[in-house]
C-alpha cells in the first residue's frame, strides 16, 4: 500500500525573506500583499503577536509599530525560485514521478510503500528530506505521513504544531490498531480544516451536527453522497484509511488561465488612460504565458465601475502568446465595452483555452475577417520579437524594453509604466533572479 | 552561464566530418553548478577579503549542500550579516545559526 506525505513549506513568504536576510531569523515578519494592503504571510513570531491572515494592514497597524515588525512586499520572482528549488531537492531524492507540486508552498509526495517500508523508516525518510530542504535552500518544512492524500494533508497539520515538524498517521503495520490511533487525532481536528472541505460545506456540515473529522468519516454515506456528492464520498473514504485520490500528473495540471488585474487608486474615466493600463496587463501576462511557453486562444477584457461590470472576450483565430497582438486585441474589447460617463475602478485581463506553444499548427486557412490576420510569417516574426523582449528584460532587468502601448503618453518619464504595477514599497531585491540584485557580502 | 554554440552550419557540399562530435561543447553549468537547486550567486562589496583571494565585486558561487570545512571558505552570519571566512580547524561553528553556506568558485572580471 502506498504511502503518502504532505510537505509544506512553514510561512513560506516569510521564510523566503530570511533567507538572504538573515538578521530577520529572530525578528517577527509578515508579507504584504499587492498594493501593500492586507497581510498574506507571517512568521511565528509575527503570528504570536496576534496578527491574522488576511488582515488589512490598517487594522494591524498599531501592533506592526509597536513590536517593529518588519514588513516586506510580496516578492514573487524570489519566492517562485526559491519554491522551485524546494521541488527539486525533493525530486532528487525521491524522483520526479514521486513529486506533486500542488501550490507555491506544498507538495504531495509518494513517500513509500507499506510493503516495503516499515513507520519507522518512513519517518526517517521525512527527516532527512526536511533537513535536505533546510540546508540546501534554507526553507524550514513541515512533512505529514500517511495513507491517504487527505489524511497526509491532516497529519501535516499537527506536524507544524508539533516540535519536530513530522507527524505520521502511518503508524502501525496493523490497520485495525492504526485506524484507532487515526479515530483518536480526527476527534479533535476540525471539519472545516480538512483538506477539500471549503466554508460553504464547512456551513452545511456543522449545521447538521457534524464538527470533527471524526464526526464526518462517521456521517451517513448516503446523506453525505446526496449533500456533498462524490466529492463527498471520496473525503469520508480517505478519512476513513482507504485511498482514492492518487498522485495529479504534470498534465492534469496545465493552467487553465492566466491573467493580470489591478484596482485603480484613483477612479478613471479617460480611454487613453485604460488603454495604457490594459497593455501593462496584457504584457505582463503575456510575459507569463510565455514563460510556461504558452499560447492563448481566447482573450477577455473586463471593466468595472461602481455601477457596472463589463465583459468581452474575443477568439483567436490562431493562438498567440505575442504581446503586441494582444495588446491589440485587448485595446479592440476595450473600445467596443468602453463607456465615456462612467469612472472605472478596476480593470484586467484573462487569457483562458491555453495551449502548449509546442504543439501549436500554424493556420494556413484564412480567417473570414481576413484584414485582422497577419500573414503567417508576421506571426511568427511577432512571437520572435516578444522573446526577445523576454530575453532582454531577463538579462539586462525589468523593463529594459517595454511596449510603446504600455507607456503612458503624457507622462514622458520612462518609468510611466510603473504606475500601473503593485506598489510596493517593502521589497525585497529580486536576489536570486535579477544580477543587478546579488545579494551582498560586506 | 552559458557558453554558447555557434550556430551549426549545414553544409551544402561534402558532410562535415565533426558532425559525429556533435553537442560535445562545453556547459559553463555543468562545471560549475553541479548541485543548481542549492547554488546561490552573491556579490562581494567589500576589500577585506583581499587575503582570501576575493576582491570586491566578485561574483561568488554558494553551494549550500557542501558541509563545511576546514581550509573551506564559507558564508557565515555575524550579528545577521553575511561575511566570509577560510574555516579553520579551531573554529566554532553552528550548523544552524552561523553558517550559509559553502564557496565554491570566485567570478571575475579582468
Amino acid at each position: 500500500m502506498k504511502i503518502f506525505a504532505l510537505l509544506d513549506c512553514n510561512n513560506f513568504y516569510a521564510s523566503c525573506e530570511r533567507v538572504f536576510e538573515p538578521r530577520l531569523l529572530s525578528r517577527p515578519v509578515v508579507v504584504l500583499s499587492n498594493n501593500d494592503g492586507c497581510i498574506i504571510a507571517r512568521s511565528n513570531e509575527a503570528k504570536a503577536l496576534g496578527i491574522k491572515m488576511g488582515e488589512p494592514v490598517f487594522m494591524c497597524q498599531h501592533i506592526l509599530d509597536k513590536h517593529q515588525v518588519v514588513k516586506r512586499s510580496a516578492n514573487f520572482a524570489l519566492y517562485g525560485d526559491l519554491s522551485d528549488r524546494v521541488m527539486n531537492v525533493i525530486s532528487e531524492i525521491l524522483g520526479i514521478p514521486a513529486v506533486e507540486v500542488y501550490s507555491i508552498d506544498e507538495a504531495f509526495l509518494e513517500l513509500g510503500d507499506s510493503r516495503f517500508s516499515s513507520p519507522a523508516e518512513l519517518n526517517y525518510l521525512a527527516r532527512d528530506i526536511q533537513f535536505q530542504v533546510e540546508r540546501q535552500v534554507g526553507i524550514p518544512v513541515s512533512i505529514g505521513i500517511a495513507r491517504t492524500k487527505v489524511l497526509a494533508k491532516v497529519a501535516n497539520k499537527i506536524a507544524k504544531t508539533n516540535r519536530l515538524g513530522v507527524f505520521s498517521l502511518y503508524s502501525s503495520q496493523d490497520l485495525i490498531e492504526e485506524n484507532l490511533r487515526i479515530d483518536s487525532v480526527l476527534a479533535s481536528f476540525p471539519v472545516g480544516d480538512i483538506w477539500g472541505v471549503g466554508y460553504r460545506y464547512a456551513k452545511t456540515l456543522t449545521a447538521n451536527g457534524i464538527h470533527t473529522a471524526l464526526d464526518l468519516k462517521r456521517a451517513n454515506h448516503a446523506w453525505i453522497r446526496e449533500k456533498l456528492k462524490i466529492h463527498g464520498a471520496r473525503l469520508q473514504s480517505e478519512l476513513a484509511n482507504m485511498p482514492c485520490l492518487e498522485l495529479a500528473s504534470p498534465e492534469d495540471k496545465l493552467r487553465k488561465s492566466i491573467s493580470c488585474s489591478r484596482s485603480f487608486g484613483d477612479r478613471v474615466s479617460e480611454l487613453s488612460t485604460l488603454e495604457t493600463a490594459l497593455a501593462n496587463f496584457t504584457a505582463s501576462a503575456a510575459a507569463k504565458l510565455r514563460s510556461q511557453k504558452l499560447s492563448t486562444r481566447e482573450l477577455r477584457v473586463f471593466l468595472s465601475s461602481m455601477e457596472r461590470y463589463d465583459t468581452l472576450s474575443t477568439r483567436l483565430f490562431q493562438a498567440s502568446s505575442s504581446s503586441s497582438v494582444l495588446i491589440g486585441l485587448a485595446h479592440d474589447l476595450l473600445h467596443k465595452i468602453y463607456q465615456a460617463n462612467y469612472r472605472y475602478k478596476k480593470a484586467g485581463v484573462i487569457f483562458s483555452d491555453l495551449v502548449l506553444s509546442d504543439s501549436l499548427q500554424l493556420s494556413f486557412l484564412k480567417s473570414p475577417d481576413t484584414a485582422a490576420l497577419p500573414e503567417i510569417h508576421t506571426l511568427k516574426k511577432q512571437q520572435t520579437i516578444s522573446e526577445l523582449v523576454d530575453q532582454l528584460n531577463s538579462k539586462i532587468g525589468v523593463n529594459t524594453i517595454s511596449w510603446a502601448a504600455t507607456l503612458d503618453t503624457k507622462d514622458q518619464s520612462a518609468n510611466s509604466a510603473e504606475r500601473w504595477r503593485a506598489s510596493k514599497n517593502h521589497c525585497s531585491p529580486a536576489y536570486t533572479t535579477d544580477w543587478r540584485s546579488l545579494p551582498n557580502i560586506s | 552561464m552559458f557558453v554558447n554554440k555557434p550556430s551549426k552550419k549545414r553544409t551544402s557540399g561534402f558532410p562535415s566530418p565533426a558532425e559525429d562530435f556533435a553537442g560535445a561543447s562545453l556547459d559553463l553549468n555543468q562545471r560549475l553548478v553541479p548541485r543548481p537547486a542549492s547554488t546561490f550567486l552573491m556579490r562581494v562589496s567589500s576589500v577585506q577579503y583581499k587575503h582570501l583571494g576575493i576582491n570586491k565585486e566578485d561574483i561568488l558561487i554558494i553551494d549550500r549542500s557542501l558541509l563545511p570545512r576546514p581550509g573551506k571558505t564559507i558564508v557565515t552570519i555575524v550579528d545577521g550579516a553575511m561575511r566570509l571566512l577560510l574555516l579553520g580547524s579551531h573554529h566554532r561553528l553552528n550548523l544552524q545559526t552561523d553558517f550559509w553556506g559553502v564557496v565554491t568558485y570566485v567570478i571575475r572580471k579582468l
